[in-house]
């Protein structure tokens, strides 16, 4: 087992891509041993012969409809009218677009390119500081994988064997608060910040009630996946194929956006993108089920028993963990290497295996805007044609908040039980 | 490096120029492929449900093909992501090395990289040769049609790793990479 876990450390510092890393990880470990060699294509196609994880790519490609049909403006455009007439406006905006972006779509990083290449230019031309509106905008990424639906949601769930509707339900509050949270830093920093910030635009009932008629349709979106979802009409599979479906018509027929010529070359890029996040899923697979087999989950739940005993310190120490891979590390492979090794442990400390999820996707959630490697701070960078570093001097305020969130969230697990317990209070998986 | 290190790139960028005509082919034709897959699983997943709540019809066969389309998506779409530069890796030590230490690593790590692949289609053809008697559980669909999935598209992912290694020799530091994986 050692051999593994070097090798994939050395593979993973060397910058292999992850498939690679783990993939010859758990080969090299294979044929030093007795176990036919044939046993990494077998688990390799186990790992995607999957009804459940079809989900993956549906969701991606539901995301890119979203971005490229119109969708993202609309959204704008209904948050101008509820928000923008407090102080600090187009900080708010961003963030009230950022969660209806999460609503939407499965990926923070396509919210934060859709919103900060929208909103840029205005924040500009309005004086407000650039650096800490990109890292706003980087922050308001983060709610993409907390709200449902959510990719990284589906990979967690799939790869625990957790309900995938309890698992999207379980996000909503602690996407909420995190939302909450971004607010109160946009305000704070908007009220100290001068002029600039006070110039508002006049609320208007009429114009709240018209943009939301024209974001309608794609404020349907979640209320048809979630809710069907929990309501047992449709499979998480089929839902994502549904709002796949509904974003093209809504993309085609209703905004405009987009034509039949663009499909393919939709389908073409959500095909890649899922193929890479489901190569990894075919790989860890091989390597989670050699982990499995040697018992290294119970080996480290037995030293972290022996040093404590409190599921609270242990939720804290995984809090640390996980921020500090979110760091070097994409969220859905953090997920992939990661959770089949953790989840064990938490279990043993009965953790529900749920309030653990949850809080595994918030702290890799937190992992898009810390530097080196955080995804939406790279995506808001790049758009405001600002350095990372620039931008991530600015971070903190909005770090700290959606941090507060996380920590409320480890001490209060009802945060993430709750709603998936009152709607959806059956544990079996689907 | 200095003039041996030119020479060496000119070198490699006849060949790569050669190697990318041969494989642009191939490229269209997989290109194609996982847009059919992709289209099929969603057209009978649609299905399936329309079937189940207009007609009231299970149509029991689209999940089970369906989730075969998906296994051939993946596999060849793994070669078009390796292309597109989606396969995310962890760059933050690697950033920040000078070019020459940088393509000596590029080849370390692309070594173990083509094995594993290679232990991976060796492994699958065992499995291919089960699937000639094996059949799926609805449709009676031999095995070996989804098993043949992996050497093919195992071997078309190495094959876009071996030209991506030439790029990355070129310019080992990747400008374009990062923006590319943007949507991920």
């Amino acid at each position: 087992m050692t051999v593994t876990l070097i090798a994939f450390l050395v593979l993973i510092v060397l910058g292999a891509p992850i498939v690679f890393a783990l993939g010859v990880s758990a080969a090299l470990t294979i044929s030093t041993s007795d176990i036919p060699i044939s046993i990494i294509s077998q688990r390799m196609y186990a790992g995607l012969d999957s009804f459940t994880i079809m989900a993956i790519p549906f969701f991606v490609l539901a995301g890119i409809i979203m971005e490229q049909g119109g969708i993202a403006k609309r959204i704008i455009d209904f948050s101008v009218a509820l928000v923008g007439w407090i102080t600090g406006s187009l900080l708010l905006v961003a963030t009230v677009a950022g969660i209806g972006m999460a609503a939407v779509s499965g990926s923070g990083a396509a919210s934060t390119a859709a919103i900060s290449s929208i909103m840029l230019k205005e924040m500009r031309e309005r004086g407000y500081d650039i650096d800490f509106s990109a890292g706003l905008m980087a922050s308001a990424g983060t709610l993409g994988p907390v709200i449902p639906p959510s990719i990284m949601m589906v990979v967690l769930a799939t790869t625990s064997n957790l309900s995938i509707g309890r698992a999207f339900l379980g996000g909503i509050l602690p996407g909420l608060l995190m939302a909450l949270g971004i607010m109160i830093a946009c305000y704070a920093y908007a009220k100290r910040g001068g002029d600039a910030y006070r110039d508002t635009e006049t609320f208007s009932l009429g114009r709240l009630s018209r943009t939301f008629l024209a974001a309608g349709p794609a404020f349907a979106m979640p209320v048809i996946i979630v809710g069907g979802i929990i309501g047992g009409i449709f499979t998480p599979t089929e839902a994502a194929a549904v709002a796949v479906f509904c974003g093209l018509i809504i993309s085609i027929y209703v905004y405009k956006e987009i034509g039949y010529r663009d499909i393919p070359a939709m389908f073409l890029r959500a095909a890649s993108i899922s193929a890479a996040v489901m190569m990894i899923i075919a790989t860890a697979s091989v390597f989670s089920w050699l982990i499995a087999s040697q018992n290294v989950p119970s080996m480290i739940a037995n030293a972290l028993h022996s040093a404590t005993s409190s599921p609270l310190v242990f939720l804290l120490l995984m809090n640390f963990l996980l921020i500090f891979i979110g760091m070097f590390m994409e969220g859905i492979s953090a997920i992939l290497v990661m959770v089949p090794v953790l989840l064990p442990i938490a279990v043993s400390f009965g953790i529900d295996p749920l309030h653990f999820g949850v809080i595994v996707v918030m702290n890799l959630s937190i992992g898009m805007i810390t530097p080196p490697y955080g995804i939406t701070l790279y995506v808001a960078s790049s758009v405001a044609n600002r350095s990372v570093l620039q931008v991530s001097r600015k971070i903190g305020l909005p770090f700290m908040l959606i941090f507060a969130i996380l920590m409320l969230t480890t001490f209060f697990p009802e945060l993430a039980v709750y709603l998936p317990d009152a709607l959806m209070p059956t544990t079996i998986p689907n | 490096m200095g003039l041996r290190g030119n020479q060496i790139t000119s070198y490699l960028d006849s060949i790569l120029i050669l190697a990318n005509r041969v494989t642009a082919g191939l490229r269209v034709l997989v290109t194609w492929l996982v847009v059919g897959f992709f289209g099929y699983m969603a057209v009978m997943v649609l299905a399936q449900v329309i079937g189940r709540y207009l007609f009231n019809y299970s149509i029991d066969w689209a999940a089970e093909t369906a989730t075969f389309a998906q296994i051939w998506m993946i596999f060849l779409a793994a070669g078009l992501a390796m292309r597109q530069k989606l396969h995310v890796s962890v760059d933050a030590l690697t950033n920040v090395l000078p070019v020459p230490i940088l393509r000596i690593f590029t080849i370390i790590v692309a070594v173990p990289c083509l094995w594993f692949l290679w232990q991976a289609i060796v492994g699958s053809l065992t499995l291919i040769n089960v699937g000639q008697i094996q059949t799926s559980p609805v449709l009676q669909i031999p095995m070996w049609i989804p098993y043949l999935a992996l050497p093919l598209g195992l071997g078309y992912f190495g094959l876009e790793l071996v030209l991506s290694l030439a790029d990355k020799w070129k310019d080992p530091k990747g400008s374009a990479t990062e923006t590319e994986k943007l949507a991920a």
